[in-house]
C-alpha cells in the first residue's frame, strides 16, 4: 500500500504525462520528489492527527506522550523504508541519470523531519482548541503535492509559480531532491530561515506538549 | 513508625458535563500551555456544567497499612484512584507515592489479544516497570496463581473472560511493588480465587501500602486498617473501619429516606407492579391505622434486617364478616417476597361488638427477626372477605438495610448451627 501513490505517479512519468525538467529525467524528478513529500507530509500528519488520541491514551496508562506519538511514526518509518527501495530499484533500472548523492542529504533531511514533525504537533495542539485545522491542512497536503514543485517544477506554474516557491515543502523537497540526485545544493537563504523557524517551531511544540500532557490527562 | 508511602494533601479535581464548558476548559489550558503557563490550581470556581469530582481530600498510608475507600457511585473514588496511577491529574493539590506503584484498576489495559499468555507477562510486566529478568524471576509464579496451565501459551484472546482476568490479576500482584491501588477488582473469579488473591494481599501487607476502593463493607471490616468515606467528592469520615462503615451505612440510610418518597412516586409512575389495587370500599370497610413498629405504614419506613418487626392494624368492618383475612404483602420488582397473612397462618380474626353497625378489629403480627435482607419493597395491604376483596392497596415504601452481617440472597432466617 505505501508505494502505490509513489507508483502511479511513476507510472505517469514512464508515459510523459509530466514536462521534462532541467538536470534530470522526469522519473527521477518525480519519483524522487514524491518519495521526499510523503515523508514530510507524513510527519506533519502523524502528529497532528494523532495527537488527541494519544492525550487521551494517556488516561490508561503511564507512558508518556512521546510514547504514543512514535507508534504512528513506526508505521510511517517502515512506508518509507519500502518507498525508498522501491524508487531505488525504480532509479537503477529505469533512470537514465547518474546519481551524485551527497551525505550532506541525511543531515538537511533529518533537519527537516524535525522541522515537519514540530509543526505537525504545533498543528496538532491547535487541533485540540480548534477542531477544523486538521481537516484544512490534510486538503492542503493532499492537493500541495501539484503546487509544491514536486511533480511540476515551480517554473512552470507562471505567477503562480513564483507565490509557491517561498512554499516551505517546495523548499524542503527541492533541496532534498538536488542533493540526492545533484549531488550540489546552493543553500537558498529562505531555505536556512525556514529551518531555524521549524527547528524554534519544535522546541516550541514539544515544550508545550509537555504541559498539556499534565494540563489534559483525564480530560479529554 | 514505618514510612510514609502514599501522601494525598488538600486533593481537588472538577469535572465539567456540559460540552461546551469541556472544550472551553481544554482551549483555556491549551491556550495557556502554548505561553508555557499551567492553570493548574489557578482555577478554582466553578464554572457553568462544572463540578468538583474531588475537593480537599488529604490522607496518608504508611508501609505495611491498608486503607480503605468507601462511599455510593460516583462519590469520587475511582476518580482519586485515577490520580494516584498518574492516569488523571489534579485540579488542586497533590497525590505522591513513593516506591513502585501498581493499579488494579482497569486490569486488562496492556494485555494484547493476539499475544500468548506467556508474552503478555513480559509485555504487562514491563509496564509496571519490572525487568525482564525480574518477570522471568516471576513468571512460574504468575502461571501457578492465574491456574492456567498449559493455557499460558495459547493466544490471549482465546481465554475465557474470567482467565483473562486472574492473568491480569496475577501479572499485577507479582510485580513487586510498594503500592498497591485496587478498586473493586477483588470481585473477579470465583470465590475461591477471591480468597486466594485476599490471602496473598494479606502476605504482601506488611511490606507495602494498599487503597482498596470496594462496596462491600465486610471486605474493608475484615482487610483495612483504616477507611475514608467519600461523599460528593469529600471526605466525610476517616478512621477505624467500622466506625467509617458506621457512618457511611447511617449517611446511606438518611439519603435513602430522603428520596424514598421517590420511589413510591415512581413505581406509581411505571403502573402496578404488585397487582391489581383495589380502593377501600367505604360502605365496608374504615382503615383507623396500619403500623409496622410503631411507624405509620402511609409513609415510608426504614427497616434493618433482622430486627423485630412488629405489625399492628386496627380498622372497622360493616355488619359481620364470614371469612375476613387480612394479608400484608411485601413486592420487590413485581414479586412478591415476604407475606403476613392471617389465612396462611390459620389464624381468625376476631371482631369487636357492634357500634352503629360497624365492628372494630385491632390485629398485631409479630417476626421475631426481618428476613428481608435488603432493598425497597412495595408493601400492599390486602384485607378481604373469602373472595370479596374489601381493600387492596400498596402502602408507603419500606426500605430494608443490610445489617452488619454479610449476607448475600433476598432472604435470610435465624439459623443455629452445631458442631459435633
Amino acid at each position: 500500500m505505501p508505494i502505490v501513490p509513489l507508483g502511479f505517479y511513476i507510472i505517469l512519468s514512464f508515459v510523459n504525462v509530466f514536462p521534462n525538467v532541467d538536470g534530470m529525467s522526469r522519473l527521477t524528478f518525480v519519483s524522487v520528489g514524491v518519495s521526499v513529500w510523503l515523508l514530510m507530509a507524513g510527519l506533519i500528519s502523524v502528529p497532528m492527527n494523532n495527537l488527541e488520541k494519544s492525550l487521551k491514551g494517556l488516561e490508561g496508562n503511564r507512558l508518556s506522550v512521546l510514547s504514543h506519538l512514535f507508534v504512528g511514526l513506526a508505521d510511517l518509518a517502515f512506508d518509507t523504508f519500502l518507498r525508498v527501495v522501491f524508487v531505488i530499484l525504480i532509479l537503477t533500472f529505469f533512470s537514465p541519470d547518474v546519481i551524485n548523492f551527497n551525505p550532506l542529504a541525511f543531515v538537511v533531511l533529518g533537519l527537516a523531519c524535525l522541522c515537519c514533525f514540530g509543526v505537525g504537533v504545533l498543528l496538532g495542539i491547535l487541533n485540540l482548541m480548534l477542531g477544523d485545522v486538521s481537516r484544512m491542512v490534510m486538503i492542503f497536503l493532499q492537493y500541495g503535492i501539484f503546487v509544491s514543485g514536486v511533480i511540476f517544477p515551480v517554473s512552470r506554474l507562471g505567477r503562480a509559480g513564483e507565490i509557491m516557491a517561498v512554499n516551505p515543502l517546495h523548499l524542503i523537497v527541492d533541496s532534498i531532491r538536488s542533493l540526492v540526485v545533484l549531488g550540489d545544493y546552493q543553500a537558498q537563504g529562505g531555505f536556512i530561515v525556514q529551518i531555524v523557524l521549524g527547528l524554534v517551531m519544535l522546541v516550541w511544540a514539544c515544550s508545550t506538549l509537555f504541559i498539556l500532557k499534565d494540563e489534559l490527562r483525564g480530560r479529554l | 513508625m514505618s514510612e510514609e508511602l502514599i501522601r494525598v494533601r488538600a486533593l481537588a479535581k472538577k469535572f465539567s458535563r456540559n460540552p461546551l464548558g469541556l472544550q472551553k476548559n481544554i482551549t483555556r489550558r491549551v491556550f495557556a500551555a502554548l505561553f508555557h503557563r499551567r492553570l493548574k490550581g489557578k482555577n478554582l470556581a466553578l464554572e457553568e456544567g462544572e463540578f468538583w469530582a474531588l475537593k480537599d481530600v488529604s490522607f496518608s498510608v504508611r508501609r505495611g497499612e491498608a486503607l480503605g475507600i468507601i462511599g455510593h457511585n460516583g462519590a469520587g473514588k475511582t476518580t482519586l484512584l485515577n490520580i494516584l496511577s498518574s492516569y488523571s491529574t489534579p485540579d488542586n493539590g497533590s497525590a505522591e507515592h513513593d516506591g513502585r506503584l501498581v493499579s488494579l484498576i482497569n486490569l486488562s489495559n496492556g494485555l494484547i489479544g493476539t499475544l500468548s499468555g506467556r508474552e503478555n507477562i513480559y509485555t504487562r510486566g514491563t509496564l509496571n516497570g519490572l525487568t525482564h529478568k525480574e518477570i522471568a524471576a516471576s513468571e512460574a509464579d504468575i502461571i501457578d496463581f492465574a491456574e492456567l496451565g498449559d493455557a499460558i501459551d495459547a493466544p490471549f484472546k482465546t481465554y475465557s473472560s474470567g482467565m483473562k482476568m486472574r492473568l491480569a490479576f496475577s501479572i499485577n500482584i507479582h510485580s513487586r511493588a510498594d503500592v498497591f491501588l485496587i478498586d473493586e477488582v477483588l470481585s473477579v473469579g470465583d470465590m475461591a480465587f477471591r480468597n486466594k488473591c485476599y490471602e496473598h494481599f494479606q502476605s504482601l501487607k506488611g511490606s507495602t501500602a494498599m487503597i482498596l476502593v470496594s462496596h462491600s463493607m465486610s471486605d474493608i471490616e475484615r482487610f483495612c486498617d483504616k477507611a475514608v468515606f467519600l461523599d460528593s467528592g469529600q471526605v466525610q469520615a476517616q478512621g477505624a473501619p467500622a466506625d467509617v462503615i458506621d457512618t457511611y451505612q447511617k449517611a446511606m440510610l438518611a439519603k435513602k429516606e430522603a428520596s424514598i418518597g421517590n420511589v413510591k412516586t415512581r413505581s406509581a409512575s411505571l403502573g402496578s407492579s404488585h397487582g391489581e389495587e383495589i380502593e377501600a370500599q367505604k360502605d365496608l370497610l374504615k382503615l383507623d391505622k396500619v403500623s409496622l413498629n410503631g411507624n405509620d405504614m402511609n409513609k415510608a419506613s426504614v427497616l434493618v434486617h433482622g430486627e423485630k418487626l412488629l405489625f399492628e392494624a386496627s380498622f372497622w368492618v360493616k355488619g359481620v364478616q364470614q371469612d375476613l383475612n387480612l394479608a400484608l404483602v411485601f413486592y420487590k420488582g413485581g414479586i412478591q417476597m415476604f407475606n403476613l397473612e392471617t389465612n396462611a397462618d390459620g389464624f381468625i380474626i376476631t371482631q369487636g361488638p357492634e357500634v352503629d353497625g360497624w365492628r372494630p378489629v385491632i390485629l398485631t403480627c409479630a417476626v421475631d427477626a426481618l428476613p428481608l435482607v435488603s432493598g425497597t419493597f412495595t408493601p400492599v395491604l390486602v384485607i378481604h372477605d373469602g373472595p370479596k376483596y374489601l381493600m387492596r392497596q400498596p402502602l408507603g415504601p419500606v426500605a430494608v438495610e443490610k445489617d452488619k452481617s454479610y449476607r448475600f440472597g433476598e432472604f435470610s432466617v435465624p439459623k443455629k448451627w452445631h458442631t459435633s
